[in-house]
């Protein structure tokens, strides 16, 4: 089922938060939405499930538009996370997530077995009984996955999903996202870093101030971008001699610590790097990547937009 | 109707979860206090017709019109039930905007009429029971104080007119707490309406002097539909008793004779088409409002 944001425009008085936004995620694959803190990535995922009224535009879900009086039927079929880690406070997990599910027309007996199996999913059993005001922030984050990534959903929204977890709960949401894409569900995800996206999304659209800057594969970002730079930091025995062996190869360099800080175009570069460094008898302790090359294309094309 | 059940349980679970609920529910067994109190330190004393300015002031309702015999069911729940209406209805909408309740069941498949409307049933439902149970509470207060209690039939009923004439109390302070953000402010908002609405009422009385003060007093329910929320339990209830007229005492001693088919129409029909019209501007700014 693919989901299809046309033209959408919404204004807060003077304030453009979005501006003629377009963009297609397609059935079966993770489409991120990336900007800046203040870009429209919030208005614009309020605007698809009916938060926002947007002054122009439309949302389509296989072509069919979710802002018609008749459209909040297709919502049964969306999962949306919002972006703030907050829910009522006053409920317990359990009755979070059972209300939850009831307001999506779930019979009782199904609301509870759906509890249960969103809770197991999302390692929540052993809060079902806590309130939710008892919970941190990253585990808050966590109910509200559960209550969004339900499997009798086709098109989950979910806006700035890793904000708040933890590193092992950021790689088990990748790998949840990439299952559901597997299983032909439609993902649209949104953060203000590229590099939390950059594993998981098979596409993706930049905006900026509320315009798209850029909307394609990443393939596409990369090849309007040029070739991107691994930024690699590589701790040495001998920083300076390090220094005059990678300088003779001609690579840009800075020194750190006891290490140098080394731009690289690709892992195999990177691989070639200690190997010289080796064979002129330096010792290698430590090879860390620092930036992620889209990473850098996605800065690179914010700042050429200003 | 799946979705507005969700709707309904989510209200009710969010409603028995505060301590103020319980607190409302204490205050239903009040009457028993002051029936208590009545039997042992002076029966009628200080209770009599010559205080019916300020039962009329506070409940709509002169006291001595009932000669007693269902006072505690009215006064016991009238007393309240405008605390009541403002308390649920002022975070009615508006907690939900504080705690992202609302963002999360608007995305939900539910139409935002529905919201209101299943959000609204349920305090309806809600009043209805602590009524009831303050009704019960009434009539066996009536029967320590002043012994035979008249008119049983008017125990689940007033409960049921009252809860109803809630309705635009709940919706006002739905509404102010929602376009303020805060719960408190809708709370005060409806009892600052309720006590308007009553120096009006008081108002408009005096300007037709010492004779015609209370029949201008009930006269304004038919405009004013918070005056008439205030006012039908007792109207409803004499309507239902068989009683066509009432006494009104004036300050000079004087009493009117007044009759009150005209009153009691009045009065719900004013409720009805105010409850309409204020749900419908509700919606209709509610249905245009982006969160």
């Amino acid at each position: 089922m693919a989901l299809e944001v046309k033209h959408l425009r919404k204004t807060y008085g003077p304030i453009v938060a979005v501006d003629r936004l377009s963009f297609r995620v397609e059935e079966g694959s993770i489409h991120g939405l990336i900007g800046p803190n203040g870009s429209g990535k919030t208005t614009t995922f309020k605007s698809i499930v009916g938060l926002v009224i947007p002054d122009e535009g439309d949302v389509l879900l296989d072509g069919e538009s979710l802002l018609t009086p008749q459209g909040y039927r297709l919502k049964s079929l969306i999962g949306f996370s919002p972006e703030t880690p907050e829910a009522p406070r006053w409920l317990k997990v359990s009755e979070f997530l059972y209300l939850m599910f009831r307001a999506d027309g779930m019979s009782r007996l199904d609301a509870e077995e759906m509890a249960e199996e969103a809770s197991a999913t999302f390692g929540l059993q052993e809060y079902m009984d806590t309130k939710l005001s008892r919970l941190s922030k990253g585990q808050r984050k966590r109910v509200l996955l559960a209550q969004a990534l339900t499997p009798e959903r086709r098109v989950y929204l979910l806006d700035e999903p890793m904000t708040g977890l933890d590193p092992e709960w950021v790689i088990k949401v990748r790998s949840i996202l990439r299952k559901k894409a597997g299983e032909g569900s439609s993902i649209l995800v949104s953060s203000h870093l590229l590099r939390e996206l950059e594993a998981v999304v098979d596409s993706l659209t930049i905006i900026k101030y509320g315009v798209v800057v850029f909307s394609g594969t990443r393939e596409e970002l990369e090849a309007k971008l040029g070739p991107s730079k691994l930024k690699v930091f590589i701790e040495v025995d001998n920083p300076g001699l390090a220094k005059s062996v990678l300088g003779n190869l001609s690579y840009k360099l800075e020194e750190e610590n006891n290490g140098l800080i080394v731009e690289a175009g690709s892992k195999d570069e990177v691989a070639f790097l200690v190997e010289s460094l080796v064979k002129n008898g330096l010792k290698v302790y430590e090879v860390r990547v620092l930036e992620i090359g889209l990473e850098e294309a996605y800065m690179k094309l914010l700042r050429g937009k200003n | 109707m799946k979705n507005l059940t969700g709707i309904v349980e989510y209200e009710f679970k969010r409603i028995i979860a505060k301590k103020s609920f319980y607190l409302m529910v204490a205050m239903a067994f009040l009457p028993i206090i002051a029936a208590v109190a009545i039997k042992h330190y002076g029966h009628g004393a200080g209770l009599g017709p010559d205080k019916d300015y300020l039962w009329l002031y506070l409940y709509g309702t002169p006291r001595s019109i009932f000669g007693g015999g269902v006072l505690f069911s009215v006064v016991g729940l009238a007393s309240y039930m405008w605390v009541f209406a403002s308390l649920f209805g002022g975070d009615m909408i508006a907690s939900d905007l504080r705690d992202n309740g609302l963002q999360l069941l608007l995305s939900k498949p539910i139409r935002r009429i529905d919201y209101i409307l299943g959000k609204t049933l349920t305090v309806v439902a809600l009043l209805y029971i602590v009524y009831l149970i303050g009704s019960i509470v009434s009539l066996v207060s009536g029967y320590i104080a002043g012994g035979h209690q008249s008119s049983i039939i008017l125990v689940p009923l007033l409960p049921m007119v009252l809860a109803l004439a809630s309705i635009p109390l709940i919706l006002l302070s739905a509404w102010i707490g929602a376009y303020s953000g805060s719960p408190m402010t809708g709370l005060l908002s409806g009892i600052g309406l309720y006590f308007l609405s009553s120096t009006i009422a008081g108002v408009v009385g005096l300007t037709a002097g010492s004779s015609g003060m209370m029949v201008r007093m009930m006269d304004y329910g038919v405009i004013d539909p918070i005056r008439a929320s205030t006012q039908l339990a007792t109207l409803t209830s004499m309507y239902l008793t068989g009683i066509k007229t009432m006494d009104l005492p004036s300050p000079g001693g004087s009493v009117v004779h007044y009759g009150i088919s005209k009153l009691f129409i009045g009065s719900w029909v004013n409720l009805a088409v105010s409850s309409v019209i204020i749900a419908y501007f509700l919606a209709r700014w509610f249905n245009r409002k982006s969160f």
